[in-house]
C-alpha cells in the first residue's frame, strides 16, 4: 500500500512538473523546470550516430534477451539482418521479438522496422513503426523503448490500442 | 453547500472508467514484459464471469441502462485508445496513457491530457488516475472536470476541478463530485444542481400515467 502511494505521488508529481513544463506559454522564463530527459534518450542517439553498424554481420539472428528465473525464455529477438559489435550492441532490421509464457507458449509477439539493443544493459530502442499484438489486443505505434531491467517498456510517439473484445481482468493479460 | 443525490449517472461514468479505458489500456501496454509474480494462473485464467451488480434504480431504468447492461456491451465492443505515449511500468504494476489520451468506444468517447491505470496483485485495477480536460460524453450525457480518479475497492469516483454532470438540460457541477458505484449515489461540494423544466414536465407526465394505470 505503502509502495502504491509512493508511486502515485510521484507520478503526480512528474504529472505536474510536466504540465508545469508545457503550459503553453510563448516564451519560457529562464529558470523554467525543463522536460526530464527520456530514459530512451542515449539509445535514440546511439542509434543515429549508427552505433553497432560496424560489427560482425548476422543473418536470421536468434538471440534471447529475457528468461524466466526458471531458465526458460521469456523473449527472443529474431532478426532477418543484424550487426553484433563488440561494445555491446546489436543493430537489427525486420526484428520479431516473440514472448513466451514459462511453459514455452507463445505469448505475444513485438514487429519493428528496426532495433537497437544493448546486449549487458539489457535495453532496446526500435525505430520507425512498431506493433505489439497479444490475443484480443493489438498495439501500434512508432518508436518503441523497454528496459529489461527498469521492468518498462514505452511505445514513444502516435500510441495505438485496439481491444477487440475485454473477457479478461487486465493483468491477465500480461 | 452539500448536494446529496442518488442518480444513474455515476453508473454511466464508471462503465466509461473502468470498462473501457482501464481494462484495454493497460492490458495493450503490457505485451512485452510480464511481471516475474503474476501467477501464471492468473495468466491462463477463463474469462472474469460478469459479477453481480446492484440493481441500478428507478433512475437507472428512466435514462435506459444499469451499470450491469453497460458494462456487458462493452466487453462486445471494440475500443480503440490513442495517445502520444503508452507506457507500463510493470514493476510499479501501472500503465501510462501520455497526452491526447482518447479513449472510444461505440458507446462513449473519453478525451483526457493523461491517464494512468493502478493494477493489483491480482491483475485487476486498483485505481484509475484521468488528469487534465477530462471528459466523457455520449448522446445523453457529459462529465467534465480537472481531474478524476476511480477507487476500486471503495468503487468511487470523485471528480474535482470544475466537475460537473450534464444530461440534456439537467447539469450539476461543483468543485469535488464523489460518486460511489455501489450506492448510485453522488456528493457534490458545493454544488449547484439544475432541473431543466422539461424533466420536471416529463417527470409530472410519467407520474400522471402512473397513477391512472394503479387499481382503485
Amino acid at each position: 500500500m505503502r509502495l502504491f502511494a509512493d508511486t502515485l505521488m510521484r507520478l503526480l508529481a512528474a504529472a505536474t512538473l510536466t504540465a508545469a513544463a508545457t503550459g503553453g506559454r510563448a516564451a519560457e522564463p529562464a529558470d523554467a523546470p525543463r522536460q526530464p530527459t527520456p530514459a530512451w534518450a542515449d539509445l535514440s542517439d546511439a542509434y543515429d550516430a549508427d552505433a553497432g553498424s560496424g560489427g560482425e554481420p548476422v543473418e536470421n539472428l536468434t538471440l534471447p534477451i529475457e528468461h524466466y528465473e526458471s531458465g526458460r525464455v521469456r523473449a527472443v529477438l529474431r532478426a532477418a539482418q543484424a550487426t553484433v559489435a563488440r561494445d555491446g550492441f546489436v543493430r537489427a532490421t525486420q526484428v520479431r521479438i516473440e514472448l513466451f509464457d514459462e511453459a514455452g507458449n507463445p505469448k505475444g509477439l513485438i514487429v519493428a522496422e528496426n532495433t537497437l539493443f544493448h546486449r549487458e544493459d539489457r535495453r532496446g530502442y526500435c525505430r520507425g513503426a512498431v506493433s505489439l499484438t497479444r490475443q484480443e489486443v493489438e498495439v501500434s505505434g512508432r518508436d518503441l523503448y523497454w528496459s529489461v531491467p527498469q521492468r518498462r517498456i514505452v511505445v514513444i510517439a502516435n500510441g495505438r490500442v485496439i481491444v477487440k473484445e475485454w473477457t479478461r481482468k487486465p493483468g491477465e493479460m500480461l | 453547500m452539500n448536494v446529496t443525490k442518488q442518480l444513474s449517472t455515476g453508473g454511466w461514468l464508471g462503465v466509461a472508467l473502468v470498462g473501457a479505458l482501464c481494462a484495454t489500456g493497460a492490458r495493450a501496454a503490457d505485451q512485452a514484459m510480464p511481471p516475474d509474480d503474476a501467477p501464471e494462473a492468473a495468466v491462463n485464467a477463463a474469462p472474469v464471469p460478469d459479477a453481480p451488480l446492484p440493481d441500478a434504480g428507478e433512475a437507472a431504468k428512466t435514462v435506459g441502462f444499469s451499470r450491469h447492461a453497460d458494462l456487458k456491451g462493452v466487453r462486445q465492443q471494440q475500443t480503440v485508445i490513442t495517445s502520444e505515449r503508452i507506457e507500463f511500468d510493470y514493476q510499479e504494476m501501472v500503465a501510462i496513457f501520455d497526452e491526447n489520451v482518447r479513449v472510444e468506444n461505440p458507446q462513449f468517447l473519453m478525451l483526457a491530457d493523461r491517464v494512468l491505470v493502478f493494477l493489483d496483485g491480482t491483475n485487476d485495477v486498483k485505481q484509475i488516475l484521468a488528469i487534465g480536460r477530462v471528459s466523457v460524453t455520449n448522446d445523453l450525457r457529459s462529465a467534465a472536470c480537472d481531474k478524476a480518479v476511480y477507487t476500486r475497492a471503495a468503487e468511487q469516483i470523485v471528480l474535482t476541478g470544475n466537475a460537473h454532470l450534464r444530461r440534456g438540460g439537467d447539469f450539476i457541477k461543483g468543485d469535488r463530485i464523489a460518486i460511489w458505484l455501489n450506492d448510485e449515489r453522488m456528493e457534490v461540494s458545493p454544488g449547484t444542481f439544475v432541473i431543466a423544466p422539461e424533466t420536471i414536465k416529463d417527470r409530472q407526465a410519467a407520474h400522471t400515467d402512473t397513477d391512472k394505470q394503479e387499481p382503485r
